[in-house]
């Protein structure tokens, strides 16, 4: 199998036109077509390390996504892009070139509504020595923003949305795809990490502006290698906050992994027990940080003995 | 989200014991299929099935449920179970309007007596 970023940008180009590009994004396997040869550029600035099937060897796919592009006069005028996938259709189309955040968006979507053989945590998860920091967080707590700065301090990226557990055994599994920094997140880990390789600024979403970072290649070569939960860390970013661990009480526990939770209620008894077992399993705590340096150098102590 | 918040743990002021009459017979369905994780401090968490919520409970509420798990009681049974029978009529008040709002959680029913 070869990997995505092996094909030359026309035969990418050549291969999403045709539909004929199954991507292994950790347990799950997504096919992609686009008729937009930037997506082609960018999609392979993303995920340049990833494993890639033709539609003949991986016939049965997780999610088929068409990239679709207007036709007609809006092919010239303001074209736009639309993600189509089965079932619903919650995402209006965005500008043409904007197809990248509207795939990642589009993904997360999918997975979040119909990925329910796993219990999946709103959290962001990355491992060492396959254990697993979860960090888990409503949108705008700076969880994607500390995920990106560990991974570049070593950690291995597991997501930066879902924390995809099985709820048989309870650990947890990658998905290796690129972290989504927003707004003054960006520029707050190129000035942590200059050489992050920070895709393309996409201006004016409905979150701000964003930009992408690829997982690295070592998280990628071990997205199939699960963690054991060890580690939860609520992160809260606040500008000019001092840097603050809190205890997390037993109740609060729950609420951070069942609460953030995107299909706690499908797995019923079984994600109770899960849930249950994370809550005395792992060391807990809330991080109220407003430097990200600092907030990375908290983590690593935190989860250095243990 | 499936998650809610315990009944109240402390008993309300009433001017008077509730009637008794026509008292329901309150019954906790299938208790053996609850799962309960004890979180410290006198709090619980209890998975129920058949709802599918998760409920946070006080200690009070837990014993209330132990109570009626052998076999369905009236207020006046309950209170016998619990040696709550000679305790002041507040508090009796208090486990009446406890059981109301487990009913309205789905973890107990009531059953009417017969005719």
């Amino acid at each position: 199998m070869i990997a995505l970023g092996e094909l030359s940008p026309a035969a990418l180009a050549r291969r999403l036109a045709a539909g004929d590009v199954v991507l292994h994004a950790g347990p799950f396997l997504l096919r992609v077509a686009c008729d937009a040869p930037l997506f082609a550029r960018h999609l392979a600035l993303m995920y340049p390390h990833h494993p890639l099937s033709t539609a003949a060897e991986a016939p049965v796919c997780d999610f088929s996504v068409r990239m679709e592009t207007d036709r007609g006069w809006r092919r010239w005028y303001r074209p736009r892009i639309r993600f189509r996938a089965e079932g619903p259709d919650p995402l209006a189309p965005f500008p043409r070139d904007h197809a990248l955040p509207l795939f990642e968006w589009g993904i997360n979507f999918h997975i979040g509504f119909f990925a329910n053989r796993w219990l999946l945590l709103h959290a962001a998860v990355l491992a060492r020595d396959d254990r697993a920091l979860i960090l888990p967080g409503y949108p705008g707590s700076g969880k994607s923003t500390l995920a990106a700065a560990l991974m570049m301090r070593g950690w291995r990226l597991f997501s930066d949305e879902f924390g995809v557990v099985d709820p048989r055994s309870g650990l947890l599994y990658p998905l290796a795809r690129p972290v989504a920094l927003k707004n003054a997140s960006i520029p707050a880990l190129t000035h942590f990490a200059p050489a992050a390789p920070l895709g393309p600024p996409f201006p004016r979403t409905r979150k701000g502006t964003v930009a992408h970072l690829p997982p690295d290649a070592a998280s990628v070569a071990a997205m199939h290698r699960p963690a054991r939960p060890a580690w939860v860390v609520a992160p809260a970013f606040a500008a000019g906050q001092t840097l603050r661990w809190q205890e997390v009480r037993e109740r609060e526990r729950f609420l951070l992994l069942a609460g953030h939770a995107f299909n706690y209620e499908v797995h019923g008894a079984e994600g109770f027990a899960v849930v249950a077992d994370l809550m005395t399993r792992c060391r807990f705590a809330r991080l109220n940080h407003g430097d990200l340096a600092s907030a990375v150098t908290a983590v690593e102590d935190f989860t250095h003995d243990g | 989200m499936g998650i809610t918040e315990s009944p109240e743990d402390a008993p309300a002021e009433r001017e008077s014991a509730p009637s008794r009459k026509d008292a329901p017979l309150w019954e906790l369905p299938d208790p053996a299929a609850l799962c309960w994780r004890e979180l410290g401090a006198g709090e619980f968490l209890l998975f129920n099935p058949r709802s599918g919520q998760t409920h946070f409970l006080g200690e009070t509420a837990r014993e209330v449920l132990d109570a009626l798990a052998p076999a369905p009681a009236t207020l006046t049974e309950l209170l016998e179970r619990l040696d709550l029978h000679q305790a002041p009529a507040a508090a009796q008040a208090g486990l009446e309007r406890m059981l109301g709002e487990m009913d309205l959680l789905g973890l107990i029913r009531p059953r009417r007596p017969g005719p």
